[in-house]
């Protein structure tokens, strides 16, 4: 009876929820209505700002709740004015916290932001896009009822895809868009209808919480089924290897503020649906650890070595968003092994994972901004064009570095915590997969380092080399946008008590463990687990204690010279006395490009084999056609000669038609994805439908067979 | 319990010390070998002594930011404070963690201060050396990560502290798989160290030391001097690895510890001594080759690692 006592304030909760959502509302109807006004561009973003603040708030709260009343466990019920019926739990609280710092960071810098799209106008559109999509996101996180849940998944993927395409008069540009949206139909909303509708028809209800108390009856099959329609859907909105292929593309093609949102929530969302669906509404089960985990170890890899290829800003981050992903799922996918096999450990994983995805948020988020903040000052993408920024734009030069030192593990920031953590859990793990992962994960650490220093050195240090750019640093709004995000980068990895007391909450939904103080315990000082433990303040202090006096002594005197050059001149320009990006770390990549050959060969092997299966399915659907229109040839003969008459029928129109008539749809819809993408994407496309509908049907008919 | 805070402050002030001054000393020692193995008489042992004291009283020019100013600190102090992670014979000092991971990331810090610095000034000779550090970590890493693995999985530990302790007391088969794992890392350690031909950073014969070209002064002096901490740094952690559970046997008292204190930093000595002469005798080679070679016993290490995961 410990419901009723904060009843009161749980309520409350819900109201201020509701009130973010309705402010959301508001500021899209408002942008829909004045479409090409700029001041409810930023009326709008105020708005946006004022609502995410209010979730912000609120999430921070319950958390504390929570954390009060330790014998509750979620809160249900519905939003009182929009009746929606909402789960609220630490999992939820930690993907609603994400998605409202990083709403908050965008708000602020997306009206000056704009300016940069000055010739597409319709600016109150622009905003109106962005509450929907941060609406629906929140929506998602906070639903309680499958089908709402869809509905809300379909709304987020519509208006990402619309805020994707906003640069439309730029090729490229529709090309990425309409590459995500069949992507995310195809592969994400598709398996999750199925997942959905089997879970609903056998639970024969679509409260998540109802269905999470019948499902543990279910045949090992069906639930089998389910893992992989799950897994499918959720990996490719997250963006994992072997389901990125979009992500690399559209995530640059979007504006930088969207991009910050996809790349820093968006694909976040996917990870919340995973946990959600396989391991709270569905049981734990050590095999989808172990897959999430080698979905993790493959995209961390392959994410991140490609990146460290990439010579264009967006490009480069969106392939380490991939990569930085693959952390993500590693950590959870550890956690899960673990508390599957009893192992309390498996909690560190699943903080490790859970703490990853947050810091991800920050620090991508950030980047994106940075990578937008130097477009908007210089139009330039590419890095080996750049040079030299921080000499006029000192800011977000520090800005950025804080970013990029964060996403590369340095302590002591926020990254270099999580990290810390997967490795912590994956070593001691005592699994040989998961140790080897782990292995992986400490490699591709350096690899990020390597392409974040080559990201902030191109685009900030050396002599500036871009000719007409006026100077001062972007706008103060974009500024503040920014630096509230660095704020946090600093923040969860000086002080881990700030966050990780509301990510131990998390694991506890899942594995149904009484607490997870024993495994890790976080002082104002020090994070300890089992194995050991690090205190990032005292870490900073001693670094402080010992640099402070050596700094004094340097007496560092402000005599600029300008820099060697051999002594007797140089013979070229002095712009060209400096590595480019593509200079980078070129040995390496040439000792390793058996790697990306076999990269594309497999890519390539894949689609013939798939090329392969479309064609024997269309030949076998050939032939069947022409046995069944022969059968009921076969029988109209047969009847009409045995009572002279009989009236003619088409066995294989009847039982066909139907499917045909849907299949004719289809393929004129993707037909007219031919036009916007390629024949190649139709057609794996289209192989890859009939592969899944196939599996489903033939899992489905033997079921039935069985008694 | 009082005592044992005394005892690890006392620690913390002797790492301090030996991280500051050894280093220095050892380069001395190392000059003098060098130029015996040929035939020169060589720098009088305390040399490095005199040429920091010399470089710390000379100002520095400066041709970039703040940036360049800074780095040479951070490098310093990251250095500096790895050795208070470190156990001084079975003691470990007072400090902020004794975790393998951090460790290996507070000293990747020197690395990354000093690429920062080479890759911050418009000098094509300072963005290669910063280039190829780089790409000497991206080849190292994995080495260097399946090591601390498979000693992760031979002693169930990832603290350094608890390690050594249960190092001491491994069954036959687990001491020969550390044992391994050691060999393994005295050749990562010798490429973090930078000793010639993995000198390819510096590189003072051929990039002019890469990243280091732009510093004078002062800054310069702190930068080499967090490199030899550096270096000292990791040979430090091969030998708490090596010597302190070889005498955990015989029970912790003062004289134990004391004799184990002396056996460190002796075979941190000789283990020095032997990489120099090492270096001594070996020719330079590119960084392509560096990198191949550094696959090839990665490619190794993990059929290594696989037989450890059998075994273990």
């Amino acid at each position: 009876m410990l419901w009723q006592i904060p009843n009161i304030a749980y309520g409350f909760a819900l109201n201020l929820f509701d009130a973010a959502v309705i402010l959301y509302f508001i500021a899209a109807i408002l942008g829909i209505l004045f479409r090409n006004s700029k001041h409810v561009l930023y009326i709008g973003s105020a708005l946006m700002f004022v609502a995410s603040l209010i979730v912000f708030v609120d999430t921070v709260s319950l958390d504390i709740d929570i954390i009060r009343a330790s014998s509750f466990t979620h809160l249900e019920g519905v939003l009182p004015l929009l009746n929606y019926p909402v789960l609220v739990d630490p999992l939820s609280l930690v993907i609603l916290l994400v998605i409202s710092l990083v709403a908050m960071a965008t708000a602020i810098y997306t009206p000056k932001y704009l300016e940069y799209y000055e010739e597409l106008g319709r600016k109150g559109f622009f905003i109106a896009l962005m509450a929907t999509f941060v609406a629906s996101m929140i929506l998602i996180v906070l639903s309680n009822d499958l089908l709402w849940f869809l509905f809300m998944w379909e709304v987020m993927t519509f208006t990402s895809y619309l805020l994707i395409v906003w640069e439309y008069t730029e090729k490229y540009v529709v090309k990425a868009g309409w590459k995500y949206f069949v992507s995310m139909h195809f592969l994400s909303t598709i398996p999750l209808i199925l997942g959905v509708i089997i879970t609903i028809v056998l639970c024969g209800t679509t409260s998540m919480t109802m269905i999470k108390s019948r499902l543990w009856f279910l045949d090992p099959n069906v639930l089998a089924i389910l893992y992989v329609l799950y897994l499918l859907g959720f990996a490719s909105k997250a963006g994992v290897v072997p389901f990125h292929f979009w992500l690399p593309d559209a995530h640059p093609a979007a504006p930088s503020n969207v991009s910050a949102l996809l790349s820093g929530v968006m694909i976040k969302v996917a990870v919340y649906g995973v946990l959600r669906f396989c391991c709270y509404i569905l049981p734990l089960n050590a095999m989808i650890g172990y897959s999430i985990a080698t979905l993790g170890a493959l995209s961390l890899t392959i994410g991140t070595l490609y990146a460290l290829k990439q010579t264009d800003a967006k490009r480069l981050l969106a392939y380490h968003s991939v990569g930085q992903m693959g952390y993500i799922w590693l950590g959870l996918g550890t956690g899960i092994v673990l508390l599957a096999n009893n192992n309390p450990l498996g909690i560190v994983g699943i903080i490790a994972g859970l703490y990853h995805l947050v810091n991800h948020a920050v620090f991508k988020g950030l980047l994106f901004l940075s990578a937008g903040s130097i477009l908007y000052k210089t139009r330039i993408r590419n890095l080996n064009l750049l040079g030299g920024l921080s000499r006029i734009m000192p800011y977000t030069s520090i800005l950025t570095l804080i970013a990029a030192l964060s996403i590369a593990g340095v302590p002591p920031f926020n990254g270099f915590l999580s990290k810390w953590l997967i490795y912590e859990s994956t070593f001691s793990s005592t699994k040989g997969l998961l140790v080897f992962y782990g292995v992986l994960a400490l490699f591709i650490s350096a690899a990020t380092l390597a392409s974040f220093i080559k990201f902030y050195t191109t685009a900030f240090t050396g002599e500036l080399n871009i000719d007409n750019i006026e100077k001062g640093d972007v706008p103060l709004s974009m500024l503040a946008g920014m630096t509230l995000l660095a704020v946090f980068c600093i923040l969860w990895g000086v002080l881990p008590i700030t966050i990780v007391p509301l990510l131990q909450k998390a694991p506890l939904m899942l594995a149904g463990i009484a607490s997870a103080g024993s495994v890790i315990v976080v002082t104002p000082l020090w994070i300890s687990i089992t194995t050991s433990s690090f205190s990032p303040v005292l870490l900073l202090l001693s670094l402080g204690l010992v640099s402070l006096p050596a700094l004094l002594s340097m007496k560092p005197k402000k005599q600029i010279v300008p820099t060697w050059d051999t002594g007797i001149g140089l013979t070229m320009d002095k712009k060209y006395y400096r590595l480019i990006a593509a200079h980078y770390y070129r040995n390496y990549e040439e000792a390793i490009h058996g790697l990306y050959r076999f990269g594309s060969l497999t890519c390539s092997s894949l689609y013939k084999v798939l090329l392969l299966v479309t064609n024997t399915l269309m030949v076998i659907n050939q032939r069947i056609g022409y046995a069944v229109s022969r059968v009921s040839r076969e029988l109209v003969n047969k009847i009409s000669s045995l009572t002279g008459r009989a009236k003619e029928v088409y066995l294989d129109e009847l039982i066909f038609s139907p499917i045909v008539s849907v299949l004719r749809e289809l393929s004129k819809f993707l037909g007219w994805t031919v036009l916007r993408t390629d024949l190649n994407t139709y057609l794996v496309y289209s192989a890859l439908y009939v592969i899944v509908l196939s599996i489903i049907a033939i899992l489905f008919i033997t079921r039935m067979m069985l008694p | 319990m009082i005592e044992e805070i005394y005892l690890k402050i006392g620690c913390l002030v002797i790492s301090l010390i030996i991280g500051l001054f050894t280093p220095l000393l050892l380069d001395g020692i190392g000059r003098k070998i060098k130029a015996r193995i040929q035939y020169r008489n060589g720098p009088p042992v305390l040399q490095t002594f005199y040429d920091m004291f010399k470089l710390l009283k000379t100002p520095s020019l400066v041709p970039g930011g703040v940036g360049f100013i800074i780095a040479p600190i951070i490098a310093f102090s990251a250095a500096l404070i790895s050795m208070s992670m470190l156990p001084i014979g079975m003691v470990s000092p007072i400090s902020f963690s004794y975790d393998i991971f951090v460790y290996l990331y507070v000293l990747a810090m020197v690395s990354i201060a000093m690429m920062l610095a080479g890759f911050s000034v418009q000098n094509a000779y300072a963005n290669i050396g910063a280039n190829r550090e780089m790409m000497m970590i991206l080849s190292i890493e994995p080495i260097l990560g399946i090591v601390l693995g498979t000693i992760a999985l031979v002693t169930g530990n990832l603290s350094i502290e608890k390690i050594v302790l249960s190092a001491g007391f491994l069954d036959v088969k687990h001491l020969i798989l550390y044992i391994f794992s050691l060999i393994m890392l005295t050749y990562a350690i010798y490429v973090e160290c930078g000793f010639i031909p993995f000198d390819l950073a510096e590189a003072e014969t051929e990039i002019l030391e890469g990243p280091l070209v732009e510093y004078s002064g002062r800054l310069l002096g702190l930068f080499k001097w967090a490199l030899l901490i550096k270096r000292f740094s990791l040979i430090w952690l091969f030998t708490s690895l090596l010597t302190a559970p070889l005498l955990i046997h015989y029970g912790v008292s003062i004289t134990t510890m004391l004799l184990s204190f002396v056996v460190q930093l002796a075979v941190a000595t000789i283990i020095y001594c032997c990489m120099v002469t090492y270096e001594a005798l070996t020719p330079r080679y590119k960084i392509d080759w560096v990198i191949k070679s550094n696959l090839k016993i990665f490619l190794l290490s993990i059929a290594y690692l696989m037989i450890v995961l059998v075994i273990t």
